[in-house]
């Protein structure tokens, strides 16, 4: 579950950027590229021990081997002896003597009495014989040529024995004449051959073996044994030499242990104590336990801090030498012998450093160029977005990001010369209005002076039916002349020229003003106008304007009221902005009609204006002002019990009075064919559906898209054609937004408004100021 | 007593004959002009009381004739509407004494006239 969500986050924050997937795929290259180097070096590291283990391991067993092939080669050597002619024939002839004897043994036993208890300096004339007879000096001769040869008094000790165990030839004298009864002796006769385990002989102070010999007659029967006495360093010399020989180039300190069966160390190169007990060290347990040759690295053999690399060989024995279970083992310091891979290691190491600083370096770079552009086009397309077509894109990455960048810069220069175009058609609308209303009211003026002439009587006194005909001409010229000022004011409205005097005003004292001027104006109807007004601040504001639009909205609601109705006109201060309003007991509005209330021309009831009179531009130039300033207009209705309509004016007031489209608004245009696109989805319903949302959340993108969404889950559509759906609306408003910059730039300001609005808590009025929210 | 004299400069001969008439009924003595040249060249020889003038006209432009009206009270008659700023910056000339909106209301006209005389 935790991976799980570690996955989850991780790709969460992959597909978050194109940056982060780049710094990931390059973490990535390194981490490769760091295992790689890891597993080199600790492979050619491991290869080198390796290889180095082999070479002690061999050399481990050449020297056991040597070992024990020396120990054969003394048997050897004294066997031959035993079967010089000479020798094998007084064998035989002691043999042959104590054969004849009744009691061999007895006979032994009493000279070995003799032998023994006889005091220092008197010893019987029997063993003067024996060390002095042929086979003897034979003996010695032996011992001094083998000590010519070896170097080294290597026999110290050497004697004969027949079949019965009577000593008959020796280099010095024996303790025992009668050895039948000794194990060894029993042994050799036994075995053939036996080796006894090292001894150390205090007064020569040398570690030796005995090599115990069986000898047998030409028949092949048992004729006696001989015993001798080796001095181990016919082994240890050995070692020295092999180690010189092997290892004397490389002058690596190679130290070579020879230990026995029962773990006493025999022999070291290295400084030791001879024949101490080493069987308790761990290395030590291994080698004794008799393995196959094993190798083992950094073994702390010393017990100091250096890592030291070990192997060792078993002994297996010849066919002259029995196995006695010794070992050799073979060790270096491990840092000694890998520090020239070590040191290759480092400089790896430096360069793997330096390769990674640079992949790391070039991956920077790499993101950079890659992700700079991008970000540079989504910039451009965001301000693209709003409206806004000055962001022009510089890549100059020469691949096909440049393209792209100049592919849109291409778009881009299309969107400024149809923005330019359109608003050029804007400037020739709004002059073509301006001129067409003068040009039309320069005519008004002598028409209207010669209808006032003539009722006035300048031309003669006129009758009745003159005087109505005279009528219905004279408020037919002024209606003509309100349609000309209003299309005046809409004209000055969408170039930004209508005037506005901004002065710090009391508008509670303009909304007095302008109830009391329209009350004036109705002395036949009966209608009462009821003013609610909080305290209103001070704010720097038109009150022209402001009463422009409440008398606007008061004769609207005038012409709308039943004969004895009441108006309520109201004003609130609602902490952001000033909350005005102007409600009527009339006949209400249609929600079909409200939504068109405030275009140019519409009117509720054709029938029922015409008879009240008016141009069917008043509350579109009531938009267009409140517009204008940042303010929103809207009503609310209910058929049959009247209206209110709703503005706000913003307690910052804007110094710029930006242009506002009110003739042909290009949201209406956008809105009208958005409802095209419900129809055509959902049939009839369609336009209800449309109103239902833009009523409720708006027609943002986001609402829309969740509204569409809502469809496809309640199976009213499926999804092809909700993203078609989807598609065609994001179109629309694309177009919308990019052509009517003006508009967007206004419905922009609109929205920061709303957003400036939503910390409001004494926000009534939020989900109206919502209302007509529409930009994507 | 003498009548007083009125001068009219406006390019359509429609209104000036309609002041014409609507001043003369009233009592005032009336001159036409029709543009600024032909006002300027008429006043060498007249000397009205009271000009009222159009605003907007073809020939020399209205700015450059009222700088070369001496001593004379005039009265701009424009039908597109004179914004305060526009007013405030020709009042600087102190022969233009007033303004009329066109289209105008006759006894709005008369009263504007009889203020001046």
């Amino acid at each position: 579950m935790v991976e799980g969500n570690f996955w989850a986050k991780l790709q969460k924050f992959l597909i978050g950027s194109i940056g982060r997937k780049l710094f990931f795929a390059f973490f990535a290259a390194i981490f490769l590229v760091t295992l790689l180097t890891y597993s080199y070096i600790t492979l050619s590291e491991q290869a080198l021990i390796d290889a180095i283990g082999k070479d002690e391991k061999f050399f481990a067993n050449v020297i056991i081997e040597g070992i024990e092939k020396s120990g054969s080669d003394k048997v050897n050597q004294w066997s031959l002896f035993l079967q010089r002619s000479n020798i094998a024939g007084e064998i035989a002839k002691s043999n042959a003597e104590f054969d004849s004897m009744d009691n061999p043994l007895e006979y032994s036993l009493s000279v070995d009495k003799s032998w023994i208890y006889s005091p220092f300096g008197e010893d019987p004339k029997i063993v003067s014989d024996v060390i002095n007879n042929s086979v003897s000096n034979e003996l010695r001769k032996e011992i001094l040529i083998s000590e010519e040869i070896y170097g080294l008094p290597l026999f110290s000790e050497v004697f004969l024995t027949n079949k019965y165990g009577a000593v008959i030839a020796e280099t010095s004298k024996t303790t025992d004449y009668y050895q039948a009864d000794e194990a060894w002796w029993q042994n050799a006769r036994n075995e053939g051959i036996y080796v006894s385990d090292i001894i150390y002989d205090a007064s020569s102070k040398t570690h030796g073996l005995e090599l115990c010999i069986s000898v047998n007659d030409k028949n092949g029967s048992f004729a006696g044994v001989l015993k001798v006495v080796m001095d181990i360093r016919a082994f240890t010399n050995l070692i020295e030499d092999l180690k010189k020989n092997a290892y004397s180039k490389d002058g690596k300190k190679l130290e070579v242990e020879f230990i026995t069966s029962d773990g006493k160390l025999m022999y070291s190169t290295a400084p030791h104590r001879p024949y101490e007990d080493i069987s308790r060290r761990d290395y030590a347990q291994k080698v004794l336990s008799f393995g196959p040759p094993y190798f083992i690295t950094y073994y702390d053999i010393t017990h100091k801090e250096d890592l030291f690399m070990f192997a060792y060989a078993n002994s297996f024995g010849e066919i002259n030498f029995p196995n006695l279970g010794w070992s050799v083992i073979t060790y270096r310091p491990a840092n000694e012998v890998l520090e020239p891979g070590r040191e290759l290691t480092r400089k790896g190491m430096i360069i793997f450093l330096t390769v990674i600083l640079f992949i790391f370096v070039i991956s920077l770079v790499t993101s950079f160029l890659i992700v700079q552009p991008i970000k540079q086009l989504k910039k451009a397309t965001d301000s693209l977005g709003e409206g806004k077509l000055s962001q022009k894109v510089v890549v100059n990455s020469g691949d096909e990001l440049q393209e792209l960048a100049s592919a849109f810069n291409k778009s881009l220069d299309v969107l400024i010369k149809i923005d330019s175009q359109q608003k050029q058609i804007d400037r020739a609308k709004t002059q073509f209005i301006t001129i067409t209303s003068h040009e039309l009211r320069s005519p008004m003026t002598p028409m209207k002076a010669n209808l006032q002439m003539l009722e006035a009587g300048y031309f003669g006194k006129l009758n009745k039916k003159q005087m109505d005909a005279l009528e219905v001409i004279f408020r037919n010229t002024d209606r003509l002349d309100k349609i000309l000022l209003d299309f005046l004011e809409i004209s000055r409205i969408e170039a930004a020229r209508l005037q506005f005097t901004f002065k710090k005003a009391d508008l509670a004292k303009t909304v007095e003003e302008t109830v009391r001027y329209m009350t004036g104006l109705m002395p036949e109807k009966k209608i009462k106008i009821k003013v609610e007004m909080d305290v209103l601040p001070i704010v720097e504001c038109d009150s022209d304007r402001i009463s422009q639009v409440l008398r606007n909205l008061i004769s609207n609601a005038i012409k709308f009221s039943p004969k004895t109705g009441t108006i309520k006109v109201s004003a609130k201060d609602a902490k952001y902005y000033l909350l005005f309003s102007v409600g009527d007991e009339g006949i209400g509005i249609s929600p079909d009609d409200k939504r068109h209330l405030f275009e140019p021309f519409f009117q509720v009831d054709k029938s029922f204006s015409r008879e009240i009179g008016g141009t069917g531009l008043g509350l579109a130039i009531c938009r267009g002002i409140i517009e204008s300033q940042n303010g929103k207009i809207w009503v609310e209705s209910e058929v049959g019990k009247g209206s209110t309509f709703f503005f706000t004016v913003p307690l910052v007031p804007i110094r710029e009075i930006k242009p506002i489209r009110v003739l042909f608004s290009n949201r209406e245009f956008a809105e009208r064919q958005i409802e095209a696109q419900f129809k055509e989805v959902l049939g009839p319903i369609g336009a209800l559906e449309f109103e239902r949302l833009k009523e409720s959340d708006g027609l943002s993108s986001e609402h829309f898209s969740d509204y569409v969404d809502g469809l496809v889950s309640q199976g009213i559509i499926d999804k092809q054609n909700a993203t078609k759906f989807k598609d065609k609306v994001a179109d629309i408003w694309f177009k919308g937004s990019v052509y009517a910059s003006g508009w967007t730039e206004s419905m922009e300001s609109q929205s920061k408004m709303e957003a400036s609005l939503k910390n409001d808590d004494a926000g009534t009025d939020k989900n109206k100021l919502n209302r007509g929210k529409s930009a994507p | 007593m003498a009548k007083k004299l009125i001068m009219v400069v406006d390019d359509e001969s429609d209104i000036r004959d309609s002041i014409k008439i609507i001043l003369t009924k009233n009592g005032y003595s009336v001159l036409t002009a029709i543009n600024g040249d032909d006002c300027l060249e008429k006043l060498k020889k007249a000397k009205p009381s009271l000009i009222l003038m159009d605003i907007m006209m073809p020939g020399m432009l209205v700015r450059d004739v009222l700088k070369k009206i001496k001593g004379m009270k005039i009265i701009l008659v424009s039908v597109v509407r004179t914004t305060e700023a526009e007013k405030e910056d020709l009042l600087k000339n102190p022969n233009i004494v007033g303004f009329i909106q066109k289209p105008f209301d006759i006894n709005e006209l008369l009263a504007a006239v009889k203020k001046q005389l």
